[in-house]
């Protein structure tokens, strides 16, 4: 089925935070890999959201862009903007209703999965921060 | 409105070039999607994301507004003159456009540029292809 028109109920969620090491440059090749998560291999992943961070807008401010391996190591999304997986806004009017991104995967290996950083200006962080969390939705 | 499952996506950069009225770019050969079935098409703007993942410029919801998109599944046009701003999702209440399980000839598909106004040389147009 690739197309649902009901509101679905999840059984859990799964957060993982994002970190952003100290680094003096970021550009088009910045590749963020995410931590492993041995608990996602398995799980049916059946929606994804992005949550900025409070603390840092580096994600906000730039176009970030996740790659994400399934655990068949198949490459499933390429270069997803993070920007349509997030609902929520450190600043700004938010012009779209509420909407949850349906996905279909079997098991995610996060170490494989990655955001590319793209920005036409360089950016340089003096501290790891937390740039926001992944939410995987569980039916 | 139906809200499409996505198993697969992958993001296509096409480069506008130098901007002229009535000039078609066509799409490259994508490995990934040869074959595939396409069941969703969605484009974004600048205001949506500013730099492409290549580094390129993102066209701005003006140009965007200025293009028009064609898919052909074989040699037919399938999808004719569709307004790139009609797949954008934030015109669209962030919903994504569903396609009828399409097996696109992407080389044959091409962006036609209506109008420069608000596209600036080697502006990029992004179009993710939900698929599997």
């Amino acid at each position: 089925m690739t197309a649902t028109k009901y509101t679905r109920i999840y059984s859990r969620t799964y957060s993982i935070p994002v970190e952003v090491p100290t680094r003096t440059l970021f550009n088009s090749s910045t590749k963020l890999y995410l931590n492993p998560a041995p608990y996602l291999r398995n799980i049916k992943v059946a929606a994804i959201d992005f949550q900025y961070g409070e603390n840092s807008n580096i994600f906000y401010t730039n176009s970030v862009y996740l790659t994400l391996v399934d655990n068949n190591n198949d490459t499933r999304l390429f270069n997803y903007p993070v920007n349509d997986l997030s609902n929520n806004f450190i600043a700004g009017t938010q012009s779209a209703p509420y909407r949850l991104r349906l996905f279909k995967f079997d098991g995610i290996i996060t170490e494989n999965c990655y955001f590319t950083i793209s920005t036409n200006t360089p950016a340089s962080l003096v501290a790891p921060v937390i740039a926001g969390y992944i939410n995987f939705y569980e039916l | 409105m139906i809200q499409p499952i996505i198993e697969k996506s992958y993001l296509v950069e096409v480069n506008l070039g130098t901007p002229a009225a009535q000039k078609q770019i066509n799409f490259q050969f994508i490995p990934q999607l040869e074959g595939s079935t396409i069941y969703g098409i969605q484009t974004f703007s600048a205001t949506d994301v500013a730099a492409a993942p290549s580094g390129s410029a993102v066209v701005s919801t003006t140009g965007l507004a200025s293009c028009v998109i064609t898919f052909c599944v074989g040699d037919n046009q399938d999808i004719y003159l569709m307004p790139c701003s009609d797949l954008r999702s934030a015109n669209n209440s962030g919903f994504q456009r569903m396609f009828n399980n399409k097996k696109l000839n992407l080389t044959k598909s091409f962006i036609t540029i209506l109008s420069t106004t608000g596209i600036t040389a080697n502006d990029v147009v992004l179009v993710q292809f939900l698929y599997r």
